[in-house]
């Protein structure tokens, strides 16, 4: 199968789609981990989109950005994953529907 | 150097009086030398100031821009002429010998340096109404007049009397401070300034009308309070109760003749509507009578002579009111004298009675303070216009400024004559006949400080008739002369003596009892009665209307609407992470939807 020339509406499929997967998991999975790891797929979901605005439009800007938002995200995942372990450690559970002491 | 001293003579006192209160304070003696010393010093200021060089004129002196705003400027100055230099020596003067006075008098008083502190604050109060050269920083004097007067009424804090008395002094002067802040305002507003070098070339042309009529009234009700005139006189006979040197220098020598002082320095004010110059005269006139009366049945020795000096000042007054401030001054100054000498050998008395005030439990003190008894009969000879003392030349200048007027000549001429027999009667109570109690028998002279004090006021109200008081104000004014009202005045100020001579020689007991004098005339039962039951019930239902609807129905409504919706919106609270993700990707999904339609994004 011949799909042509991938454009830039591909890209953005594709990034719709991982941002939808992403929400799923944040949304409907119970595990702590997997809901980071989801949100590292949204994130990495509008990464994508960004890239591939900025390649197609020839503009640097969007691109160089990407890039502090790795960092950055890089940064957010090794706290959240303390405080993960954190949370373990004292509640023996990651189930996030367990951890609701929020509430009143 | 000259252009500082009034800053020195002003600033001398609160330095005293700032040291003593945060440093001195827990030494009594140094604290008192402080204070004495400090008024001393003002004092030969103001004597260099008097007496320096530049004559009849204003002494140039520096002045600090302190207010200025949208077309408003005041300056912290002085304003030093002829006037405020005679003023501020008199003050300070008579201050001073009160000071030495007063060493003596609280000897052993545990808290004198509290008053000693709180007597420099006056002084320096005093002053700045003396000297300021414009209504605000007058205003602002007027008031720390006020606060001094209200903590020197109330210096014995152990007596329920003093602490009313103070309340009353401060909110009856609050009444007239009222109208006075409403006058400065719009002396502001019509004139264009508040400096009184400003205001003579400012009224130049300026239409009579209800606006300056207004304004003077407003002025004149400043002096209404300060200077205790009626209807706002209550408070000065109650604060009767403060130590008898305080009653000397701030109720009879300086404090409450402020109100004529700043009715001096806005006269070109009051002089434009002929309405409130008569105003000011029919009060005085008035009040010349009145306090005279109630003093023929008064039988505390201070508050007799509290009455004689609300006569006294509604004689300065009444001269403002008719065109002559010379007059007016020439009264002041005089009336400083011999008033204070007056309270000094009356506290002489009380503290040689053992604080016994009422008079008909004295007696017999001729013989036991023959000194404090001669001292007071100069002041009483002075203080009825009896010639050769002082109090004849100033009162016969008054009376001269009457002349076109019989009903206020009338008036005052009757005061003259009640003011004689008040007094008769007050000296031969107290002075002669047999001593009622055993205090009147132990009955003693004070120490020297007490003494020197009173012998040099005596020997001033002997004298203060030949001061040129008229260079106070510059030679602006003349004083007039008529033979009639002296004769007359002084015909009824002699026939005063006889019914008291005939009714009060030898009686133990008041041969007369008239009730409504008594009670001075249910002015008290009056504002009892009317103005503070009126004004209970006011704050009753302001309380009623704060409890119910304040406090019941809007705090505590609103904190139950509050608490109500919140016990509500916590149901909506399920503390599942996941569910709150979804909801709020919900909501972004909606909002996207909705600016989408709207066509925002497009």
């Amino acid at each position: 199968m011949n799909f042509g020339e991938i454009t830039l509406g591909h890209y953005l499929a594709l990034s719709s789609l991982l941002f939808l997967i992403g929400l799923a998991g944040v949304i409907l999975r119970r595990s702590l981990l997997i809901i980071m790891m989801s949100l590292e797929l949204l994130l990495n979901a509008a990464n994508l989109a960004l890239v591939a605005v900025g390649r197609f439009q020839g503009l640097p800007d969007p691109q160089v950005a990407v890039f502090f938002v790795i960092t950055v995200a890089a940064a957010e995942v090794s706290l959240g994953l303390a405080i993960l372990v954190a949370i373990f450690r004292i509640r023996k559970t990651t189930a996030a529907d367990q951890l609701a002491s929020l509430r009143f | 150097m000259l252009a500082y001293t009034p800053y020195l003579i002003l600033f001398l006192p609160l330095l005293a009086a700032v040291s003593i209160r945060f440093f001195l304070n827990p030494f009594p003696r140094i604290s008192v030398a402080v204070s004495t010393v400090a008024c001393f010093g003002s004092f030969l200021g103001s004597l260099a100031l008097l007496f320096s060089g530049s004559g009849e004129g204003v002494l140039a002196t520096p002045a600090l821009p302190w207010i200025e705003w949208a077309g408003f400027r005041a300056n912290f100055g002085i304003l030093a002429d002829p006037l405020a230099r005679g003023m501020a020596a008199l003050v300070s003067g008579v201050a001073f010998l009160v000071h030495l006075y007063s060493i003596a008098y609280l000897q052993k008083d545990p808290s004198r340096s509290r008053f000693f502190a709180e007597l420099s604050l006056f002084v320096f109060s005093m002053l700045g109404i003396v000297l300021a050269d414009n209504l605000i920083s007058m205003f602002i004097c007027w008031e720390l007049v006020g606060v001094s007067s209200y903590l020197l009424i109330g210096f014995w804090v152990e007596r329920p009397a003093a602490g009313a008395a103070a309340n009353q002094a401060f909110l009856v002067n609050r009444v007239g401070d009222f109208g006075f802040i409403l006058g400065i305002l719009g002396a502001w507003a019509l004139f264009g300034t508040v400096h009184f070098a400003d205001l003579p070339e400012r009224v130049v042309g300026m239409a009579p009308g209800w606006a300056v009529t207004a304004i003077g009234l407003g002025l004149f009700c400043g002096c209404l309070g300060k200077s205790a005139q009626f209807p706002l006189h209550v408070w000065l006979p109650d604060s009767m109760e403060g130590p008898t040197p305080v009653s000397s220098l701030l109720h009879a020598a300086t404090m409450v003749v402020a109100g004529v002082y700043m009715l001096i320095r806005v006269l070109p004010i009051l002089e434009l509507s002929q309405t409130t110059m008569m105003t000011i005269a029919w009060v005085g006139g008035f009040m010349t009578l009145f306090p005279a009366l109630i003093a023929c049945q008064q039988n505390d020795i201070k508050r007799i002579l509290a009455y004689s000096t609300l006569s006294e000042i509604a004689y300065m007054v009444m001269a403002v009111g008719l065109g002559a401030p010379g007059s007016a001054m020439y009264h002041l100054t005089t009336h400083a004298f011999f008033k204070c000498l007056l309270f000094l050998a009356a506290g002489s008395v009380i503290h040689g009675c053992h604080e016994e005030q009422n008079i008909w439990k004295m007696g017999g003190l001729m013989k036991r303070m023959p000194f404090t008894v001669f001292v007071f009969l100069l002041g009483t000879l002075a203080l009825c216009g009896i010639p050769p003392v002082s109090g004849f030349w100033s009162k016969d200048s008054i009376f001269a400024a009457t002349v076109h007027h019989p009903g206020l000549a009338g008036l005052s001429m009757i005061a003259g004559f009640f003011t004689s027999f008040f007094m008769l009667r007050m000296i031969l109570v107290a002075f002669t006949g047999e001593p009622k109690n055993d205090a009147a028998r132990h009955a003693h002279e004070g120490s020297i400080l007490m003494i020197v004090p009173m012998a040099i006021l005596a020997l001033l109200s002997l004298v203060a008739g030949l001061f040129p008081v008229e260079r106070f104000l510059g030679g602006t004014y003349e004083d007039g002369h008529a033979a009639w009202t002296l004769w007359i005045s002084l015909v009824l100020a002699l026939a005063g003596f006889i019914p008291a001579y005939r009714l009060y020689r030898n009686a133990s007991h008041d041969p007369l009892d008239v009730s409504f004098l008594r009670n001075k005339f249910y002015i008290d039962e009056f504002y009892q009665r009317v103005l503070v039951r009126t004004q209970d019930s006011f704050a009753k239902l302001a309380d009623a209307f704060e409890g119910w609807v304040v406090r019941g129905f809007l705090l505590r409504g609103s904190g139950v609407v509050a608490r109500a919706s919140g016990q509500g919106l916590r149901l909506v609270q399920c503390g599942q992470v996941q569910v709150y993700a979804a909801v709020f990707i919900l909501g972004v999904f909606f909002l996207i939807g909705w600016l989408c339609r709207g066509g925002v994004l497009r």
